[in-house]
């Protein structure tokens, strides 16, 4: 009979249960965290729209509601969805004088449904006959309206890898009051197929719509409905490509007849709309129209033109002030502020003058010297800063990543109101 | 805690993701070569390790017969204060750390953990991941230029979880990852003399790959590649470490149950060197692999330790 183990033997099996657990803990943290996981998006970063003396805001976790912009109170009545939020809401909203266009999406897994919906931008109804349109995806950017069609990028379909991702031509017709022979059918016009991710949003001058995409591509696409939908947009509509040398997040910004956009190889690109056709790259710059800044870190922000001068920041901190007719810094360097910029900067106008506010997603928006950089003061949020802020009539308006529409009166720096935006009440 | 957060985050996570990184730009911008050659590299930085764990595992392995006799000698009386400390001071005089076989296990972990959130941070399925990834990259790094990595590998999604994969790869990732481990836990798991011993063996040579394979359904794709990779490796660097005429006996399916008369055959100081020498080898015959597993001249080293230190104290 073999006797029971003792001393050596028993402290030899307990090390073996002992790492048997150990390991059996470190799976069950791993695949614990998986299941909640990294997968799905923490919550939107949509900036404050003012339109017809409101402030209308897209809270993280999908809702939209409205604020009056001079009395700082939220309007009860008027938000959406009423039920269960669609999911959570990166791109700015769209208001228009009847509408309000916006764009959620929600991952399960590594599944994502996205939805885009209209609302009446007075009763806060929708104004489609169906609830919102789907798609099997992710839409990052804002949306963008070119007459009756709304356009958006979004990321590749489904579990389907290729193509990275589309350019969305929907139809923006508002049907939900008329009879059922009169409303959209099948509201997608067209979709254009690019071989990565649009999360950047979608800028439209004129008939032509840019756009920068994860393939580091930038594109330059007609959406004129004189051609026809059937026709296939790879090649009747797209006018042109550039290929950068990194992913683009950034919204393109149009100025004269010169598109700026910024890369994640840390250069921002002026690009000459007139001359360019085809595809090429970035080491086929027209050096005589166009011209290449380094930023040095990615850019993620918007640019802002104001008074002949383009800023913009960097992922790296960084702030940048470029002349656009030749491509070099309008400051003597750039400034740095901590954290991240991902939000595009805002023209502040106070009793003093004008200066450039900058959200910084670690902390508050730095208020900066346009002509020296210089930093002068901040508002003080409390709270990181991904959305740009929006300036009106002697307020500034930021939405916080701790979910909060804070008003700043510009004269005082001081904040003057503040709401919760998932359940719309004040701060407390 | 803000400290173990940098020290996380320097020590493992960035160098994990540029690596991963830059190894997805190398190898033809495939995330799938980039996690079997970064693999290769952790496995490579962990060898001084692995061969340590597996010479302590042996040695502790040619101890048990010894052990076994102290327990007979000193279990009888109950004292197993004299017991721990004899066999601790076995152990020490054989250059034997019992936790020493721990080492590369625990190391492990937190690569495991490590690299679970390297892959989604090196590949971020959220903006805010995104944003975020420009602060992992190293400046020199020319890798960042190329992000978005791209995660699709044979028509898995690296990034993605084995159980959304497509099938075959939804089963087929866990089963080998389960069946790899096994092969490594069966060369690698030395017998023992105590019985119960054995038993728990036994129980760890089941119980964790059916574990880590019942597990590996949650994991991204591109974590269970790396544990199956990983597990290959082992098996290669023990097989290559067994001496080439024993290597065969590695891949036995059937090992026996140790004998307890083996065991009580070899107690008491008072055995002579040749029964000793016999109850080793037999105990090695009993097992099956033992002697595969070679090292005499370490274990005959061991022995005349003890020989040594007997002489000195008498």
């Amino acid at each position: 009979m073999p006797r029971p183990a003792t001393g050596a033997g028993t402290s030899q099996r307990r090390r073996g249960l002992a790492g048997f657990a150990a390991i059996a803990f470190a799976l069950f943290v791993i695949t614990s965290t998986a299941c909640v996981g990294n997968l799905s998006p923490g919550g939107g970063w949509a900036s404050p729209v003012p339109a017809g003396g409101w402030i209308y805001q897209a809270s993280r976790n999908g809702q939209l509601f409205r604020m009056g912009a001079r009395t700082g109170e939220v309007d009860q009545s008027w938000h959406y969805p009423q039920g269960k939020p669609f999911g959570v809401i990166y791109g700015t909203p769209l208001v228009t004088e009847k509408a309000v266009y916006a764009a959620a999406y929600t991952c399960r897994g590594d599944q994502c449904n996205a939805k885009v919906f209209a609302i009446d931008v007075d009763t806060a109804l929708p104004v489609w006959s169906e609830q919102a349109f789907g798609v099997d995806t992710e839409i990052v950017g804002p949306l963008a309206l070119h007459g009756n069609t709304l356009l958006f990028g979004t990321s590749n379909i489904g579990r389907d890898k290729t193509p990275g991702g589309f350019l969305y031509a929907i139809d923006a017709t508002p049907d939900a009051d008329k009879p059922l022979a009169e409303r959209v059918g099948n509201r997608l016009k067209w979709r254009l197929p690019v071989d990565g991710k649009v999360w950047g949003g979608v800028t439209v001058d004129g008939d032509v719509a840019y756009f920068g995409a994860m393939d580091r591509t930038v594109y330059a696409v007609n959406v004129s409905d004189s051609i026809p939908a059937a026709a296939d947009p790879a090649r009747e509509r797209v006018l042109w490509r550039f290929t950068s040398n990194g992913a683009i997040v950034s919204k393109p910004v149009v100025f004269g007849d010169k598109v700026y956009v910024g890369d994640f190889d840390g250069k921002l690109y002026s690009l000459d709309i007139r001359s360019r056709k085809g595809d090429s790259t970035s080491k086929t710059l027209d050096q005589g129209r166009e011209w290449v800044y380094e930023a040095g870190a990615w850019v993620w922000s918007q640019p802002l033109i104001h008074d002949g001068v383009i800023f913009f920041g960097t992922l790296g901190g960084q702030v940048h002030a470029v002349d656009p007719a030749s491509g070099r810094s309008a400051w003597p360097s750039p400034v740095k502020l901590e954290g991240e910029i991902i939000g595009r900067p805002e023209i502040v106008r106070g009793p003093g003058g004008q200066l450039l506010a900058v959200p910084s997603n670690k902390e508050d928006v730095w208020l900066l010297d346009l002509r020296s950089g210089q930093q002068i003061g901040e508002f003080v949020t409390r709270a990181g800063v991904a959305a740009s802020p929006v300036s009106r009539e002697g307020f500034v308006f930021i939405h916080t990543l701790d979910d909060k529409l804070q008003t700043f009166a510009v004269s005082s720096r001081a904040r003057v109101n503040c709401i919760e935006t998932v359940d719309r009440k004040a701060c407390s | 805690m803000e400290f173990v957060g940098i020290l996380w985050t320097e020590i493992i996570m960035r160098p994990m993701i540029n690596s991963i990184a830059l190894l997805h730009v190398l190898l033809f911008d495939s995330l799938g070569l980039s996690i079997i050659a970064f693999t290769f590299v952790i496995s490579l930085l962990m060898l001084p390790l692995t061969i340590r764990q597996t010479r302590q595992m042996r040695a502790m392995s040619e101890l048990q017969p010894k052990v076994k006799a102290l327990q007979e000698k000193y279990g009888k009386n109950g004292d197993r204060r004299k017991l721990s400390q004899e066999t601790m001071g076995l152990y020490k005089q054989a250059g034997v750390s019992p936790i020493g076989c721990l080492g590369p296990m625990f190391i492990q972990m937190p690569v495991w953990i490590g690299l679970y959130q390297a892959i989604f941070k090196a590949v971020p399925p959220t903006p805010e991941g995104l944003a975020s990834l420009s602060k992992a990259f190293y400046s020199w790094n020319p890798a960042q230029a190329s992000v978005p990595l791209s995660s699709s590998f044979v028509g898995m999604d690296l990034v993605g979880l084995v159980s959304t994969q497509p099938i075959p790869y939804n089963f087929l990732l866990p089963v080998l990852v389960g069946v790899s481990m096994w092969v490594q836990q069966k060369i690698t798991t030395m017998p023992s003399p105590d019985p119960k011993q054995h038993q728990t063996n036994q129980m760890m040579l089941w119980m964790m790959p059916i574990m880590f394979a019942f597990f590996a359904f949650q994991f991204p794709a591109g974590l269970a590649v790396y544990i199956l990779f990983s597990n290959l490796i082992r098996i290669g660097i023990q097989f290559l470490m067994t001496e080439p005429g024993k290597r065969g006996t590695l891949f036995r399916l059937r090992t026996t149950a140790p004998q307890p008369a083996v065991a009580a055959a070899t107690a008491g100081r008072g055995t002579s060197e040749g029964d000793k020498e016999k109850s080793i080898d037999g105990d090695a015959t009993v097992h099956g692999q033992d002697g595969s597993r070679g090292h005499r001249p370490r274990a005959r080293h061991s022995r005349a330790q003890t020989r040594r230190s007997r002489n000195r104290r008498r």
